[in-house]
């Protein structure tokens, strides 16, 4: 067997079936060995049987010791290959080799043959003449009677045969005479015609057993085979399974998924849309169908150039799109604002097998959207305007224009005039917010000086800072450049940076401003020797309601606001914000904003 | 030719408490005569009685907006020489835009400090008697 056939078989067998070939020889002597003993007892009852039979017959008309002797040793030799045959079976042929088994069986069935030759060589010449063909028949009887039993060895049989007929044959050509010339040449054509059968035989017994052995081989091959088509079949039904549970889980999440989930042929045609996607278009598949059955439904028409184009461009560069927005016309009349996730589905040779379009309708959110913005537009103007009197008013009563104030009196109104202008700054913060948020927030760009806008911002701020003892300090000569930008609001970007600074840092301590010029961009730093900023407070610095404890609010005052409103101008000025520690204590703020030029001035 | 102060102002809001504070606010500080008015559609005849030197309006007047309201001032004959300065929480560009383009005097924006009101009116008038002669 070839290695190349293994491929169909599978594994082991065809290891099995290699080894069993070389131990073929072997297998077959076993086999033999196996025969000749099973049978062996009948052969040795018979010739016991035959030899009594015989002893008795020739008894009276020979000598009797003779008789006796030959009986007796006939007797011991088929005893010896009776317990021969007993050892054997015993010990299954396990504790020796074959070939001493075939050896001992050999010397036993020759001893068999020599004790019947010899009696055709000591009996034959006494006897009279129907005797002696008795006796003939008697030793061509045990030389046919041999034959079945022992041919599975043909040239055992050979052996046999011979010990028995030769002595015989030798001593009819000793005797003389025309009649023993005349056997002493048939008998052994007819011995020759027996062995010629015994060797045929003997094939048909090696040819059987090879035959069986085949058969066996085939026909455990077969079992393993049909054993591996049978796991195979069970695996196979086992993958089916799984790929049915699959499917309906997928079917399931699709179905009963909160979002519409669409599958769209890399043609645009629709192929499958769950209850949701149903419901969103107000359509099913075969309303679907009828109108063209194409993913143009999903837009308004003046849309469809612009989606086809896209639509190609995913399809050819398998590129998903997350995020895109939509307004999808209803068959109702209404629309729907969609926000679709649309993911390509690649097939394992890299064409676009089918489009998965997941989309969550999201037209109440942002209708939701714009109720809160207009609520906090709203509501921020209308807590205002009753501030503006408020403040307003208090602001008349300590100016003193509305008449003196006893001390005690002054002094209350000039907490709540404070906590007023506080309450201004956090909704006017809120109102910032939101503007940038929404994207509202409007700039009123144009070009000016930095460092000039930095100066101004200091004298602003001097004086807020004094009540901390603190001094704002701008750098000797800065660079004269140019940016465009909201003046309006960088000065509240500025005021905010200076105020955190004055507000953080020590008494007595100088808070340095800085302007340089780093490649295109514009960059101020606001430098001070406060305690830094936390760590566990770094990375939400820049969002909304960041303070760092609720201490520092108490103490220091402020809405929390500040640095998300700076982040949001400056980011709207195509600028950037940030900070890192001082060296030898305290931080850094620092923003920077694109240079559009330059100049000197005067 | 208006070689004078401003001394009659005509202010036009529909929040009562704004309207008492910036009255208290511009005749305690800058000592000016002030009359007010809550209702727009009564304002061309209040002025026309009062006579101000200037009109102060509020952009948000429910019924008549303040731009509006100065429109109808302006088609009065013999008001139309009157300065309109808008008191607003308005603060765009654009919505400062449409107050110059149809010719206000000046804007003043909400939240105001009434302590610098009177200043501020002040200023603005100067700088239309600086125009005018």
């Amino acid at each position: 067997m070839s290695r190349n056939s293994s491929f169909f078989l599978p594994d082991g067998v065809e290891e099995s079936s290699f080894h069993r070939t070389s131990s073929d020889a072997n297998g077959a002597l076993n086999d033999q060995l196996d025969h000749l003993f099973r049978y062996n007892p009948i052969g040795v009852g018979m010739t016991l049987f035959i030899g009594v039979i015989i002893s008795i017959e020739i008894y009276d008309v020979t000598r009797e010791i003779a008789v006796l002797v030959w009986l007796a040793c006939h007797t011991i030799i088929s005893c010896a290959r009776l317990y021969l045959t007993r050892a054997y079976l015993l010990a299954k042929r396990t504790s020796k080799s074959p070939d001493y088994w075939l050896r001992t069986y050999v010397l036993g069935t020759l001893a068999s043959g020599l004790c019947w030759g010899i009696s055709g060589v000591i009996f034959f010449p006494q006897l009279n003449s129907s005797h002696q063909l008795f006796l003939l028949f008697v030793l061509i009887g045990v030389v046919s009677g041999g034959l079945p039993l022992l041919s599975a060895v043909w040239w055992l049989y050979g052996l046999f045969a011979l010990t028995v007929i030769l002595p015989f044959c030798i001593m009819l050509v000793i005797m003389g005479g025309k009649l023993n010339f005349e056997l002493s040449l048939i008998i052994p054509i007819l011995l020759s015609i027996h062995i010629g059968i015994a060797y045929r035989l003997n094939q048909l017994f090696i040819q059987g057993y090879h035959l069986r052995l085949d058969f066996g081989r085939i026909n455990e091959d077969y079992t393993h085979l049909n054993n591996r088509l049978e796991r195979q079949l069970s695996e196979l039904s086992e993958a089916q399974r799984q790929i049915e549970t699959s499917g309906r889980k997928l079917t399931l999440f699709a179905e009963r998924a909160p979002i519409a989930v669409l599958e769209i042929s890399a043609q645009g045609q629709i192929e499958f849309m769950n209850s949701e996607a149903k419901k969103l278009l107000d359509l099913d598949l075969d309303e679907v169908r009828t109108a063209g059955n194409n993913i143009e439904i999903l837009a308004h028409p003046a849309l469809h150039e612009e989606m086809v184009r896209r639509w190609n461009f995913l399809v050819l560069h398998h590129q998903a799109i997350a995020g895109l927005r939509l307004e999808t016309p209803r068959s109702d009349g209404t629309n729907v604002i969609c926000e679709w996730t649309i993911t390509p589905l690649i097939g394992p040779d890299g064409e676009c097998i089918s489009v998965i379009a997941q989309g969550r309708n999201v037209t109440e959110e942002l209708a939701s959207e714009r109720i809160k913005r207009e609520f906090t537009a709203t509501l921020s103007h209308e807590l205002r305007t009753p501030l503006t009197s408020i403040i307003g008013s208090l602001q008349l009563i300590n100016s003193g224009f509305a008449g003196e104030l006893q001390p005690e009196l002054a002094e209350l109104t000039a907490v709540a005039e404070r906590n007023g202008v506080r309450l201004l700054d956090l909704i006017n913060d809120l109102l910032d917010i939101e503007k940038i948020q929404s994207g509202t927030f409007a700039l009123d760009q144009e070009e000016f000086f930095l460092d000039e806008l930095i100066i101004e911002s200091i004298a602003l701020n001097q004086s807020f800072a004094e009540r901390f003892d603190v001094q704002l300090c701008p750098e000797e000569s800065m660079p004269n450049l140019l940016v465009k930008a909201d003046r309006k609001h960088l000065l509240q970007i500025m005021t905010n940076l200076l105020s955190n600074a004055a507000k953080f840092s020590p008494p007595g301590e100088i808070v340095q401003v800085t302007l340089s010029q780093q490649g295109q961009m514009a960059t101020v730093m606001v430098s001070d020797r406060g305690p830094g900023v936390p760590m566990n407070f770094r990375h939400r610095i820049f969002s909304r309601f960041a303070q760092a404890d609720a201490t520092a609010t108490r103490l220091r005052s402020g809405t929390g606001l500040g640095l998300a409103i700076c982040k949001g101008m400056i980011e709207l000025m195509s600028g950037q914000i940030g900070f890192r520690d001082r060296p030898n204590g305290g931080s850094i703020f620092w923003f920077q904003l694109p240079i559009s030029g330059v100049l000197e001035h005067a | 030719m208006r070689e004078r102060k401003l001394q009659r102002v005509y202010y036009v809001e529909d929040d009562q408490d704004i309207r008492a504070l910036v009255k208290i606010s511009l005749e305690r500080i800058g000592h000016f005569t002030v009359e007010t008015e809550s209702d727009p559609f009564r304002a061309i005849q209040g002025i026309r009685t009062f006579q101000p030197d200037l009109i102060l309006l509020d952009w948000m007047i429910p019924g008549l907006d303040g731009p509006s309201l100065m429109q109808a001032i302006r088609a009065e004959h013999d008001l139309s020489q009157v300065p309109v300065v808008f008191i607003t929480a308005k603060a765009s560009t654009e919505e400062s835009n449409l107050l110059a383009h149809i010719g206000a005097a000046g804007v003043i924006h909400k939240p105001f400090a009434p302590v610098s009101l009177a200043k501020q009116l002040n200023d603005i008038w100067q700088s239309i008697e600086a125009k005018s002669t």
